[in-house]
């Protein structure tokens, strides 16, 4: 028998396996003498280990063992400190730039209103608002300026 | 040596203080200027009126390189300051006016007056220092148009 067989026996008594795919388990094991050998093998193994799982008893107090591993903690050996050329980069470094980044996304989230870079930065935009009044809007990008004409008689 | 650097710990508090000082979210925000202009637009020699002028050589050239007429003559000219949310009237003939709001985030809102009554709304956000140009006919295939220009552009 393959392994892939075994596999699904295995995962069939884990019942690890979904309806359609136990059923056809079921006819397959009960037209397959080897099998349904081999199910019950499988089957009396893990009766048998769930039966006789040894217990694993502390040969001392729940207390006195985990208080050997708090002791073990508090006397670990304390990282040795780093070299000062690195203490004082990082204190200078790390804030200045966090401060960079921070402004970086501020920048980035909000819009200065200084005249000149609002005026720079802005997306064009022109809403004739009044519907259909025969005026004609058109954007020269050359000569930097949007027109509206107003046809006379308006 | 024993160098104490605590000095440098004021940097972040400096550059964001540079960031709130010059962010309008959390300063009061900033004025624009803006140039408004009144032009005339002919075919013919400058008439002889008192009010007209020669307009600047440059803004002649980009007036020329968009519409047809040779000539180009100055009206009137006025910076305009608009504030924030405020709206700015502005008289810039017997028989043309303007107002111009800051709308903020969404722009500016120019409104012309043809002898006090509402010929033209339009909403505007000047892209890159660009100019807006309302403008029309007038009699014997004259033109006139009146520029808002952000002011140093």
């Amino acid at each position: 028998m393959k392994t892939d067989e075994i596999l699904k026996l295995q995962a069939y008594l884990d019942n690890e396996v979904s309806s359609g795919e136990a059923r056809r388990i079921a006819t397959w094991l009960a037209g397959d003498s080897e099998a349904r050998q081999i199910f019950q093998e499988l089957k009396g193994i893990k009766s048998a280990m769930a039966d006789n799982e040894l217990l694993v008893k502390l040969p001392e107090s729940r207390e006195f063992y985990w208080s050997k591993i708090q002791r073990g903690i508090e006397s670990a050996p304390t990282p040795a400190p780093r070299p000062e050329a690195t203490r004082w980069w990082s204190r200078i470094g790390v804030p200045f730039a966090a401060a960079i980044a921070a402004v970086a996304v501020l920048m980035s989230v909000t819009s200065f209103d200084l005249p000149g870079l609002r005026l720079q930065t802005a997306v064009h935009e022109i809403d004739a608002s009044e519907p259909d009044d025969g005026s004609i809007t058109f954007h020269s990008q050359s000569e930097g300026m949007t027109v509206v004409w107003i046809p006379s008689g308006q | 040596m024993h160098l104490s650097f605590r000095a440098f710990r004021w940097i972040p508090v400096a550059l964001m203080g540079v960031f709130l000082a010059l962010n309008p979210c959390a300063t009061a925000a900033a004025e624009t200027k803006f140039q408004a202009r009144l032009v005339w637009g002919t075919d013919e020699m400058k008439p002889d009126k008192a009010n007209l002028k020669e307009i600047d050589d440059k803004t002649k050239e980009k007036l020329k390189a968009v519409f047809k007429w040779k000539n180009y003559f100055e009206v009137d000219a006025q910076t305009v300051v608009v504030l924030p949310n405020e709206l700015k009237k502005v008289k810039m003939s017997n028989k043309c006016d303007i107002e111009i709001q800051d709308l903020g985030e969404d722009g500016f809102e120019v409104k012309l007056f043809g002898e006090g009554k509402l010929t033209k709304k339009v909403k505007q956000v000047f892209p890159s220092g660009d100019c807006l140009v309302l403008a029309g006919d007038d009699k014997n295939a004259n033109a006139w148009f009146v520029m808002l220009c952000p002011a140093g552009k």
